[in-house]
C-alpha cells in the first residue's frame, strides 16, 4: 500500500515528530470508549504552536483531517480518528508556562496532566479544582475539549469556568489568544471552544483560574437503605444553604463493584451511598459537618461515618474515582451515560433508570454527582450476546429520552464525541443543531479540525414565522417576528426588551430563569426571602440583557467570577429571524457548542435575548468594611480573600470597601453604606456618553492611573476595572493601551459602549465569522441598548 | 476464551494506568504505557497484527514493575499480558547482552550457583575494587562496583521443625548470604520456627520467567515446590520481593490440566513476605539511629500489595521519612538494569535527586535487586545515605524484646492514666 503523497510533505517538515508504522496507528485508533473507526494515516507529537499552524496549513493544502488528542481517556470517542485521519497528540506539551501566585493564575500547554498540578500547586497554597474522575492522568487540553466536570463541580465549577485565556490555532492556521472573564473584549469565544471536542481550534495553552487552597477538609460518607432517602437528603442538604465541595452518588451495584476491587470498605447493606466533602476554614466546616450529620439522621442514615485522616479519606475516594472502571467487574463491557437533570429531578431520573433497566431485564450500576444532577447510569454487558447489546442500546436512548423530558442535558461532562452525535438531536431542535453546524462551518470551512464529532452538520433551515414588527414584543415568538421584519425590510432592528421581565425561581434546582428586560433589582427582590441570591452587582448594567450583552460585573468579581460563572442557557432570536433555547437549567451540560455564553460580551451584535438561565447561590453572611487606602499603593493582602472589592478615589487617596464574614484587620470601620454608594454611581455614570469602562491587567493599574486625565470614579482593583470620564481624544488615547495586541483588556466608551480597542487578528476574524453566521444583513448593530425615541 | 485473552479483554482502556508506568512517564507516549501494550496483544491476539520487532519492543521496554496493576480499577492482571509479550519475545529468540546470559545461565543452575558462591566468597572483595576501576555508570561493572562485600554468616540457628522455610533464592544467596541467615535467626528468635532451604533448591525461576523463558522458569518453580512439599513448612519465604511475588504467580506457569498446577497452587498460599512476619512479631527499631526511609519492592507492593507492613516497622525509630516515588520503580526490575541500562539510569536519576533532598541517613529496600539498583545510584550521585535489606536493618538496629514491651505497657498504662 502507498502513502499518500502529504505525508512525505509532513515528514519534511516535523522529523520525527511523525509517526507512521503500523504500531504507532493502532496505538492511537482508540480511547476510553473502545471505539474505533479505523487506523490513523499517521500520529504527530508536536511540541509546540508552529508545529500545529504547519499541521492546520498542510491539511487544508492537502485536504487531510486532525484529531486532537491528550491522554485518550475521553468516554465519547471525541479523540478516536476515522479512517486517515491524522493524530495530533499532545503528549509532548507538557510545559508549565507561569504561575501567578497573588492574581491565582497558572498558564500551562495543553498536555499537562491534570493531576501533576496538584503536587505543583499546593506549596503556593492554591489548587486547581476541576478534577474529572481521570485526573490523575487526562490533560488539560482534554479537560477543556470535554468541558470536564468532575466531584469538585458542585462548588467550583466546570472546567470552562476555570479557563479565562487560551493560545489557540484555527482552522486557517491563525494562532492567537482569546481571553474570557474580567478582561473580555466582545463576545466569550472562549467557552465557544471550551467543550468542542477539538472541532473549532486545537488549543496551545490555558490560562486557568487556582482557588486558595482550603485550609480544612471534611470527608464523609452517608449510607442508607434506599435510594429514596438518600436523594431527600441531598435535597435536604441544598434546601439548608450548605455548600459542599463534593456531592457524589453511589448506588448498590456501584458499592458492590468497587468491594470487589478491594480498597473502600463501604458499609454493607447499603443501597445507596453518599460520599460528602465540606472545606474552608476550620469552624464552618466542623459546623457544616454536624449539620450534615444531622440531616443524614434525619434521614435514617445507615452509617455516617468521617474520615480520621489522610489515608481513611483517600480510601473513600478511591471507590469514588475507581468506580467506572471498577464496573468491569460486572460485565465485559460498560455502555456509560452521563445524563444531567435538574437537580429536583434526581429522584425521578433515578427511579426511571431503575424502571427503563428493569423492562429490559439489565443490571444497572449508578454513581454520579448528585449535587450537580449529574447520573452516570451505566449498563454492562457483553459484547459477544448480541441480544442483550441491542438490549442495553435500547435502554440507553430511553435513558436520553427521559433526561431530556426532564429538562435535562444528554451529557453533563463526557461530550458528545462520535458516541452521542445522533442523540444530540433528541435534545436540540433543527435551529439550534442548524446554528451550530453553521458555526463549525464558518470556523472550519473544510472540515479539518476533528470532523465527525461534537456537532452533526445538519443544514440549516430558513426561520419560520410572519414577519411583523413589535416595538416592545412580549413573547419569544412576538421577538422573532420583529426579526423577520427588520430583516425582510433590510432595516436595523429596533426593539425593546422591557416586555421580558418575568422571574421564575426555581429554588431546589437553585436557579432563577429571568425575562432578558428585567432589572436585576427585581430579581434580588423576589430572592430577598430566600436563602439564595444573584451575588453578581454589576457597576452599570441595570437589567440583565445590559449585564449580559456588555459582560458587565462588580466588586465581587474576584470570588464569583463574572456572569459565564452563573449563566446557564439563553433563549434568543438570531439576526437571521431563528429562535433557539440553548442551555438548560443544570450546571453541567456539554451537549453541542456553547452558544447562550457566546452572548456574554456581545454587545447585542449576534442575537436579541428574551431570557436567561443563572445558577443562584447561597446568600454569605459577609458585611461591608472601609478604611483609607493610597490609590497607587499595593493592596492589602486582606483585599485578596475578600468576597468583593472596590475602590472609590478622592481629592486624597481613596476609600478601600471590602465585604468579608468578619472585620479584615485593623482599621476597619462598618461600612453599610458601600452598596448605597454604588447604587448612586451607577444612577449617575450609566448614561454618560463621556464615561470610559477600562479593563485591563492588575499590573498595569498604577500606570494606567497615572495616565488618566482625571481621577477615576471607581475601580475594581483585581480585575483591574475603572470607570473613568473622558473626552473622544483621551478616551482614543487611552484605549490604546488595553486590548488587542498589547495584551488582554477592554475599553468600552459612551452610554452605547463602543468598543475602542482593537481586537487582535484571530479574535476580529472570528467575530466577523460569527457576526456573518448570526447576522448576515447587520441588522443588529445599533438596536442594543434600545433608546425609547427609537423604538416606536 | 483462552487465559490470555481474558486478560487482555479485562482492559477497557480508561487509562488510568498511564501516570503510574514509570516508561510512560519518562517517553509520554502511549507505546510506553501498559494501556498501549494491551492494545496491541489485543490485535495480536486477533490476528491483525504480527509480532514484529517493533511490537515487542514495548514488551522489552516495560520494566514489568506491575505498578500499573495497582491503579487498575478494572483488575487487569498485567503480568499476565507481560508473559504472553515476553513469551513471543523469547521465542524470536531476542539477542540478550553477554553478561546478563551469563548470569541467567548461573542461576539456572544450582550448582553452578553454588560453585559461583564459593568463587564469590574467596574473589567478591577483590572483583568489586576491580570493577571500581571501570569508569561506568551503569550496566554490569558499575552493578559490581555497587555489590557490599561478601559477609559470611557465621553458625545458623536453623529449627528442626520449621513452620517456616527461607528460600535462599540465587542473587540473594550470592551477595547477600548473610542476610538470608539473619531472617531465619529473627524469626526463630521471637519463637517462629524456621530454617533455610537446601541451597540445591537454587533459584525461583523469576528472572527467567519475565525474560520469557517459560520452559527455563517452569524447570525451577517445580524444583522450589517439591523442596517446600518435602521441608514440612506451613509458610516459604524469600527476601526477594520479586521472587516472593513469582512464587506467587507459580500457578500461572502451569496449564490448567497439568498436576503440577495444584501443587504451585499450595506454595502460592503458603508464601509469605518478611516484613509483614516481622511486623506480626512485633519487632521495633531503636531510636536514634538517623533517618530511615524506604523503597518498596514493586512487586512486594503491586504483586503482593504488601507495603505497609515495613513502613510500620520502620515507623517505631520514630524518625521514618517517607520518599515520595517510594512507590516507583528504581530501574532495576530485575535484569533490566543490564538490558537497557539507557532506560534505567534516567528512571534512577530522577530518584536519587530526590533521596538527596530527602535528608535520610538509610533507605531500606525488600528485594537485592532494588537494593544494588540504588547502592550503585547514591555510589555514582555521591548521596552519603547507606543502603540496606529490611531484614539487616531490622536485624541491626532491633529494640531488644524486653524493652519493647515495656515500652508497649508504659503506653497502655499511660492511656488509661
Amino acid at each position: 500500500v502507498s502513502e499518500p503523497a502529504w505525508l512525505a510533505v509532513l515528514r519534511e517538515g516535523l522529523g520525527d515528530r511523525l509517526r507512521t508504522s503500523d504500531v504507532e496507528r493502532r496505538l492511537y485508533s482508540y480511547d476510553a470508549t473502545g471505539l474505533r473507526r479505523g487506523l490513523p494515516a499517521a500520529v504527530v507529537h508536536p511540541e509546540g504552536q508552529e508545529d500545529l499552524v504547519f499541521l492546520v496549513q498542510q491539511a487544508a493544502a492537502h485536504g487531510f483531517a486532525l484529531v486532537p488528542r491528550g491522554s485518550g481517556t475521553g468516554l465519547s470517542g471525541g479523540a478516536v480518528p476515522y479512517e486517515g485521519n491524522v493524530v495530533v497528540s499532545f503528549e509532548r506539551m507538557r510545559r508549565v508556562l507561569s504561575l501567578d501566585v497573588r492574581q491565582r493564575r497558572l498558564s500551562v500547554e495543553s498536555g499537562v496532566v491534570n493531576g501533576r498540578l496538584d503536587a505543583l500547586l499546593a506549596p503556593y497554597g492554591l489548587f486547581y479544582p476541576p478534577d474529572p474522575a481521570s485526573f490523575q492522568v487526562s490533560s488539560i487540553g482534554g479537560n477543556i475539549a470535554e468541558n470536564a466536570g468532575g466531584p469538585h463541580a458542585v462548588k467550583y465549577g466546570i472546567t470552562g469556568q476555570r479557563v479565562l485565556g487560551l493560545e489557540v490555532v484555527d482552522a486557517s492556521g491563525r494562532a492567537g489568544r482569546l481571553v474570557a472573564g474580567c478582561l473580555q473584549d466582545g463576545p466569550d469565544l472562549v467557552s465557544l471552544v471550551v467543550g468542542s471536542e477539538g472541532t473549532l481550534a486545537f488549543v496551545v495553552s490555558a490560562e486557568l483560574a487556582l482557588a486558595p487552597r482550603p485550609r480544612e477538609v471534611v470527608t464523609m460518607l452517608a449510607s442508607f437503605g434506599s435510594v429514596g432517602e438518600a436523594t431527600d437528603f441531598v435535597s435536604d442538604v441544598v434546601a439548608a444553604g450548605l455548600l459542599p465541595s463534593t456531592l457524589e452518588f453511589l448506588d448498590r451495584n456501584t458499592i458492590v463493584a468497587v468491594e470487589q476491587w478491594g480498597v473502600a470498605h463501604y458499609p454493607e447493606g447499603a443501597q445507596a451511598v453518599l460520599l460528602l466533602e465540606f472545606d474552608g476554614e476550620e469552624d464552618e466546616v466542623a459546623e457544616e459537618a454536624e449539620a450534615c450529620r444531622r440531616i443524614a439522621l434525619a434521614h435514617r442514615s445507615l452509617a455516617f461515618q468521617i474520615a480520621r485522616d489522610e489515608e481513611e479519606r483517600q480510601g473513600l475516594w478511591l471507590g469514588r474515582r475507581g468506580s467506572y472502571a471498577a464496573r468491569a467487574h460486572h460485565g465485559r463491557r460498560i455502555l456509560t451515560q452521563d445524563v444531567v437533570v435538574p437537580r429536583q429531578s434526581l429522584t425521578l431520573m433515578l427511579q426511571e433508570v431503575e424502571r427503563i433497566a428493569q423492562h429490559y431485564n439489565l443490571l444497572v450500576v449508578t454513581a454520579g454527582h448528585a449535587g450537580d444532577g449529574n447520573l452516570h447510569p451505566d449498563f454492562p454487558y457483553d459484547p459477544d450476546d448480541e441480544l442483550l447489546a441491542r438490549r442495553v442500546h435500547a435502554a440507553n436512548d430511553e435513558v436520553i429520552e427521559a433526561c431530556v423530558r426532564l429538562g435535562g442535558s444528554i451529557t453533563g461532562e463526557h461530550g458528545i464525541g462520535i458516541e452521542k452525535l445522533h442523540q444530540l438531536s433528541m435534545m436540540y431542535g433543527p435551529a439550534e443543531l442548524g446554528l451550530m453546524a453553521a458555526v463549525k462551518r464558518a470556523l472550519d470551512p473544510i472540515g479539518i479540525l476533528n470532523p465527525g464529532k461534537a456537532v452533526p452538520l445538519v443544514e440549516r433551515e430558513e426561520p419560520e414565522g410572519v414577519p411583523a414588527h413589535h416595538a416592545v414584543p412580549k413573547t419569544a415568538e412576538e421577538l422573532q417576528a420583529s426579526v423577520l421584519a427588520a430583516r425582510a425590510d433590510a432595516r436595523p432592528l429596533a426593539v425593546s426588551l422591557r416586555g421580558f421581565d418575568g422571574v421564575v425561581l426555581d429554588l431546589p434546582n437553585l436557579t432563577v430563569q429571568v425575562g432578558a428586560g428585567l432589572p436585576i433589582a427585581d430579581a434580588l427582590t423576589a430572592l430577598a426571602e430566600t436563602k439564595l441570591t444573584f451575588p453578581i452587582a454589576p457597576l452599570l448594567a441595570e437589567t440583565f440583557a445590559e449585564a449580559v450583552l456588555w459582560n458587565d460585573y462588580g466588586p465581587e468579581h474576584w470570588s464569583v467570577g463574572t456572569l459565564r460563572t452563573l449563566l446557564l442557557a439563553a433563549g434568543y432570536v438570531t439576526g437571521r429571524g431563528e429562535r433557539v433555547e440553548m442551555g438548560r437549567a443544570i450546571v453541567k451540560n456539554v451537549a453541542g457548542y456553547d452558544l447562550f455564553r457566546l452572548l456574554i460580551g456581545s454587545l447585542g451584535r449576534l442575537a436579541v435575548p428574551y431570557s436567561f438561565t443563572f445558577r443562584l447561590q447561597p446568600r454569605r453572611p459577609e458585611r461591608w468594611y472601609r478604611r483609607r487606602i493610597r490609590l497607587e499603593g499595593e493592596l492589602p493582602e486582606e483585599a485578596y480573600h475578600a468576597g468583593a472589592v472596590f475602590l472609590l478615589p478622592e481629592a486624597e487617596g481613596a476609600t478601600l470597601y471590602l465585604r468579608a464574614a468578619r472585620r479584615p484587620g485593623e482599621g476597619y470601620a462598618d461600612a453599610p453604606e458601600a452598596e448605597e454608594e454604588l447604587a448612586l454611581l451607577r444612577r449617575q455614570l450609566r448614561g454618560q456618553d463621556d464615561l470610559l469602562d477600562l479593563a485591563f491587567p492588575p499590573k498595569a493599574l498604577s500606570s494606567v492611573l497615572a495616565s488618566l486625565p482625571r481621577p477615576p470614579r471607581v475601580v475594581l482593583p483585581l480585575a483591574a476595572r475603572l470607570l473613568v470620564t473622558a473626552d473622544p481624544e483621551e478616551a482614543k488615547a487611552l484605549a490604546g493601551q488595553v486590548g488587542g495586541d498589547g495584551g488582554p483588556g477592554r475599553a468600552l466608551y459612551g452610554a452605547r459602549r463602543r468598543r475602542l480597542a482593537t481586537p487582535a487578528a484571530l479574535q476580529a476574524a472570528w467575530e466577523e465569522a460569527l457576526e456573518k453566521v448570526f447576522d448576515p444583513d447587520g441588522i443588529l448593530r445599533t438596536w442594543f441598548p434600545p433608546t425609547e425615541g427609537e423604538v416606536r | 476464551m483462552t487465559r490470555i485473552e481474558e486478560a487482555a479483554d479485562r482492559c477497557i482502556q480508561c487509562g488510568f494506568c498511564l501516570q503510574a508506568c514509570p516508561t510512560y512517564r519518562l517517553f509520554d507516549s502511549e507505546r510506553s504505557s501498559p494501556r498501549g501494550r494491551i492494545a496491541l496483544v489485543k490485535d495480536l491476539l486477533k490476528g491483525e497484527l504480527q509480532p514484529t520487532d517493533e511490537v515487542l519492543a514495548t514488551f522489552s521496554e516495560c520494566l514489568g514493575c506491575r505498578a500499573c496493576e495497582s491503579a487498575c480499577p478494572s483488575g487487569v492482571h498485567y503480568e499476565e499480558i507481560l508473559m504472553y509479550g515476553r513469551e513471543k519475545l523469547h521465542d524470536l529468540g531476542q539477542p540478550v547482552p553477554w553478561h546478563a546470559a551469563l548470569l541467567l545461565a548461573t542461576i539456572r543452575s544450582p550448582r553452578l550457583l553454588a560453585l559461583a558462591g564459593r568463587l564469590w566468597r574467596l574473589l567478591g572483595r577483590v572483583v568489586i575494587r576491580l570493577a571500581r576501576l571501570v569508569p561506568a555508570s551503569s550496566g554490569p561493572f558499575a552493578l559490581l562496583a555497587a555489590l557490599p562485600d561478601p559477609a559470611r554468616p557465621g553458625r545458623v540457628r536453623e529449627a528442626e521443625q520449621a513452620e517456616v522455610v527461607v528460600h535462599r533464592g540465587c542473587l540473594m544467596d550470592l551477595f547477600w548470604e548473610r542476610t538470608n541467615a539473619r531472617a531465619v535467626e529473627l524469626l526463630n528468635d521471637r519463637g517462629k520456627a524456621a530454617r533455610l532451604l537446601p541451597q540445591s533448591v537454587g533459584c525461583c525461576g523469576a528472572l527467567h520467567g519475565h525474560q520469557g523463558d517459560l520452559e527455563g522458569a517452569r524447570v525451577l518453580a517445580r524444583r522450589v515446590i517439591e523442596a517446600f512439599e518435602a521441608s514440612g513448612a506451613s509458610t516459604i519465604v524469600n527476601l526477594a520481593g520479586g521472587c516472593s511475588a513469582f512464587i506467587k504467580e507459580y500457578p500461572d506457569l502451569f496449564p490448567d490440566d497439568d498436576p503440577w498446577q495444584a501443587r504451585a497452587k499450595r506454595v502460592a498460599a503458603a508464601v509469605k513476605d518478611m516484613a509483614s512476619l516481622l511486623a506480626a512479631l512485633g519487632y521495633r527499631l531503636e531510636e536514634g539511629a538517623g533517618v530511615v526511609t524506604y523503597q518498596d519492592s514493586c512487586h512486594l507492593r503491586h504483586g503482593l500489595k504488601v507495603w505497609r507492613e515495613p513502613r510500620l516497622i520502620l515507623r517505631t525509630s520514630g524518625a521514618y521519612r517517607e520518599l515520595p516515588s517510594a512507590a516507583e520503580c528504581c530501574g532495576s526490575a530485575g535484569i533490566y538494569n543490564l538490558l537497557r541500562p539507557d532506560v534505567s539510569s534516567r528512571i534512577l536519576a530522577g530518584k536519587v535527586e530526590e533521596l538527596r533532598g530527602l535528608g535520610a541517613t538509610t533507605l531500606v529496600t525488600s528485594n537485592p535487586g532494588c537494593e544494588l539498583e540504588w547502592r550503585m545510584g547514591v555510589r555514582q550521585g555521591r548521596v552519603p545515605v547507606d543502603v540496606v535489606h529490611l531484614v539487616d536493618h531490622v536485624y541491626e538496629h532491633r529494640a531488644s524484646a524486653l524493652r519493647g514491651e515495656e515500652e508497649t505497657k508504659g503506653t497502655a498504662s499511660g492511656a488509661q492514666a
